[in-house]
């Protein structure tokens, strides 16, 4: 995701291009890995038994081509092949860390402590970090080879995308380039669906969002829809498209704006292209809740940063997902995502992230256990969610003191004596009243 | 199972061509009728005339079904009844998805049906067909995960509220496969096949055997990118039936619960 550092470590991403992945998949193959894995004869009958008695008709037209018998391949559309597909490109994530473990690979850091990455697979979208050095790409191309061989997959190399860290020699750069057979293309693609390279203009990155808007709002379909199916397609399909993108991404205001007077001008309802007609309504008053007075559509400003902060809260709760140990290596060493800082060089997704802080920290509430993790001042941490209130000398004494020590720890309970005579008497009844989790 | 199942399609075609093309024109009869009994009067004419006016809103509803069934919106399945919507969304898909022409590997265009036909079933063959692999230097690496109380869970005989939960968790508009039954109906008629459904599905489970029609499929054929000119520009899709579907969702949703052991965190 994040390609742009630059440093002593010179480092490579591939992105694969992996054509007609599902259909390629070789039938040995599946049965080979699942025994391996140690999948039980039974299971392994009951799967094959699916996978081999298929034939295919093809419809073209309404008219069906076949009996066609085939000899490989998963089918998409049943539910069970994704699944079935991650087991097979296990193989290829066996053969790259064997060969880390030897030492033949070297994964990509964001900075130092951080984990290495070396490869990122979700279903056939593919990605690859090697260091730049010639004997690398030999190896990698290697277990390419080899995963195609077993498999039956075919990665197309010349239609797969290289990008080199700036500090990549040129000639480094082209020897690769010819070993693995890559047309050097700066990572223009997309990684699930998501751009994988943020440029200086987000707005022409993100663009792509707009033109699909627009593109559902002038098609012919809807062009017939009535005002309570306007409603419903607004808020099912227009705000949806929006809302991937969204959850990773800050998008430009001026871009959300556009978008909201597109939707605005085909609420109203007069053919999309031209500009005339009356909006009697701003997308402000719109987007109130129904019970409130409005059509209860999303302001999508809010909504980014809403979907942010869930990531966000994702990095600060569930610190063992890959995401958030690079992250957390990266800007935040000694710290949580509430008390991080933007740092130096920051990527565009954590500052898209981090500009959900201030919500979620607003949001975020103390479960107080022994306490000792949390100062007494300036945390919110009593009850409703607020902070002791700044008052008296005693305030400034208590700087250095955790929570820990209101607390009777042997009984478990707060320790009320202590509590009243510092504090007066409304906060000490809040203080009191503030459950403790064991 | 099979043969019933095969039997039930034959009678619904059946009655469907007795009964439901005629939609358009009991429609317009009803109209006709009661612009004929609005200007008639007597208690016997209005009650004729709520009558009237009541069964021409239930064709009407049935119209529109019919559309919604073709239109394939599935965003739309909260939204009112709007039959002239779902019919240019079922008339614009048909315009989309129909294939006009298709230019073989030598690069020679086809426009009749025959030519793509073969084209087709070239292609396809040609893609599933099978391979030598050369296996042993990926497999040994391969580390062995799953333990026995996995392999109990996976292969544990099948329950009831696996397959109910596997056959509502299917979208009942979704297309059906080649025998012709959607999710739906099977979601319909639940109560009444659910088990002879469930016993012919631990039949098939125990002997390892399944019945080849069972697992037969069609593939349809979806455009990718915007303009087509080879197969490679069509996605191919399978439609499985419905109740090879409902075994693979359960055999699925078992494997979901284990798959964390089996692979690596990226």
């Amino acid at each position: 995701m994040k390609t742009k550092t630059k440093g002593k470590e010179k480092s490579v991403v591939l992105k694969l291009d992996i054509s007609k992945a599902y259909d390629r998949i070789d039938w040995a193959y599946l049965r080979d890995v699942m025994s391996k894995m140690g999948f039980s004869e039974k299971w392994i009958q009951w799967i094959m038994m699916r996978v081999e008695t298929v034939d295919y008709s093809v419809i073209l037209n309404k008219e069906m081509v076949g009996p066609i018998i085939p000899g490989r391949g998963l089918r998409q559309g049943d539910p069970l092949s994704p699944y079935l597909f991650i087991l097979c490109a296990e193989g290829l994530s066996a053969l790259i860390r064997n060969a880390e473990n030897r030492g033949d690979l070297q994964g990509v850091r964001v900075c130092r402590n951080a984990p290495r990455v070396s490869h990122l697979l979700f279903a056939d979208d593919c990605f690859l970090f090697f260091q730049a050095e010639e004997h690398q790409a030999t190896i990698m191309k290697q277990i390419l080879n080899q995963y195609e061989e077993a498999s039956g997959q075919a990665i197309s190399l010349p239609k797969s995308e290289i990008f080199y860290c700036r500090n990549v020699d040129e000639p480094v750069q082209q020897s690769i380039t010819n070993i693995l057979g890559v047309r050097a293309v700066l990572g223009t693609g997309k990684y699930l669906g998501l751009p994988s390279m943020v440029g200086r203009s987000k707005k022409t990155t993100f663009n792509f969002i707009k033109d699909r808007v627009w593109k559902k709002i002038s098609s012919w379909s809807s062009k017939c829809l009535s005002k309570a199916g306007r409603e419903v397609m607004i808020k099912s399909v227009l705000q949806a498209i929006t809302s991937y993108v969204m959850s990773i991404f800050r998008l430009p205001n001026t871009l959300l704006d556009e978008i909201e007077k597109m939707i605005n001008a085909f609420w109203w309802g007069h053919g999309s292209t031209s500009n005339k007609g009356l909006n009697w309504l701003s997308w402000e008053k719109l987007s109130v809740h129904k019970n409130n007075g409005g059509m209860g559509f999303k302001d999508l400003a809010a909504f980014n940063v809403a979907m942010l902060g869930k990531q966000g809260w994702q990095l600060q709760t569930n610190s063992d997902s890959l995401v958030s140990k690079k992250f957390k290596a990266r800007y935040y060493p000694n710290s949580s995502y509430l008390d991080a800082k933007l740092g130096h060089n920051p990527s565009f997704v954590w500052r898209s992230i981090l500009s959900a802080k201030v919500v979620v920290r607003q949001g975020a509430r103390w479960k107080i256990g022994t306490g000792f993790n949390i100062p007494i001042i300036s945390e919110p941490w009593i009850g409703s969610g607020s902070s002791i209130p700044p008052i008296g000398d005693v305030m400034l004494a208590l700087q250095p003191y955790s929570v820990g020590y209101l607390i009777d720890q042997e009984e478990k309970v707060w320790n009320e004596s202590l509590v009243r005579q510092l504090f007066p008497v409304e906060t000490a009844q809040n203080i009191l009243n503030t459950p403790l989790y064991h | 199972m099979i043969n019933k199942l095969s039997n039930c399609a034959e009678d619904l075609t059946q009655w469907s061509k007795t009964h439901c093309n005629k939609i358009q024109a009991d429609i317009e009869r009803c109209r006709k009728q009661l612009s004929q009994s609005r200007t008639a009067q007597g208690i016997q004419d209005e009650i004729h005339f709520d009558n009237l006016r009541q069964k021409l809103n239930h064709l009407l509803v049935q119209e529109d079904m019919y559309w919604r069934q073709r239109a394939k919106t599935h965003w739309y399945r909260d939204g009112d009844l709007n039959t002239k919507n779902f019919h240019v969304a079922a008339t614009s898909r048909k315009k989309v998805n129909k294939i006009l022409s298709l230019e073989s590997d030598e690069g020679i265009r086809t426009t009749n049906d025959v030519g793509m036909r073969a084209i087709a079933k070239n292609y396809f063959e040609e893609l599933f067909e099978g391979h030598q692999s050369v296996r042993s230097p990926v497999i040994n690496f391969l580390n062995e995960v799953i333990v026995d109380e996995d392999n109990a869970q996976l292969t544990a005989p099948f329950c009831k509220e696996e397959s109910k939960e596997a056959m509502f968790s299917m979208q009942p508009d979704k297309c059906p496969g080649p025998d012709g039954f959607n999710p739906g109906f099977y979601q319909h008629f639940w109560s009444v096949c659910s088990d002879d459904i469930f016993n012919e599905c631990c039949l098939w489970m125990n002997d390892g055997q399944f019945p080849p029609s069972l697992n037969s499929t069609n593939i349809a054929l979806i455009p990718k990118g915007t303009d087509q000119k080879n197969m490679k520009d069509w996605r191919p899709i399978a439609l499985c039936n419905v109740l090879y579907k409902l075994l693979s969702k359960v055999l699925a949703n078992r494997l979901k619960k284990i798959l964390h052991k089996c692979i690596a965190d990226s």
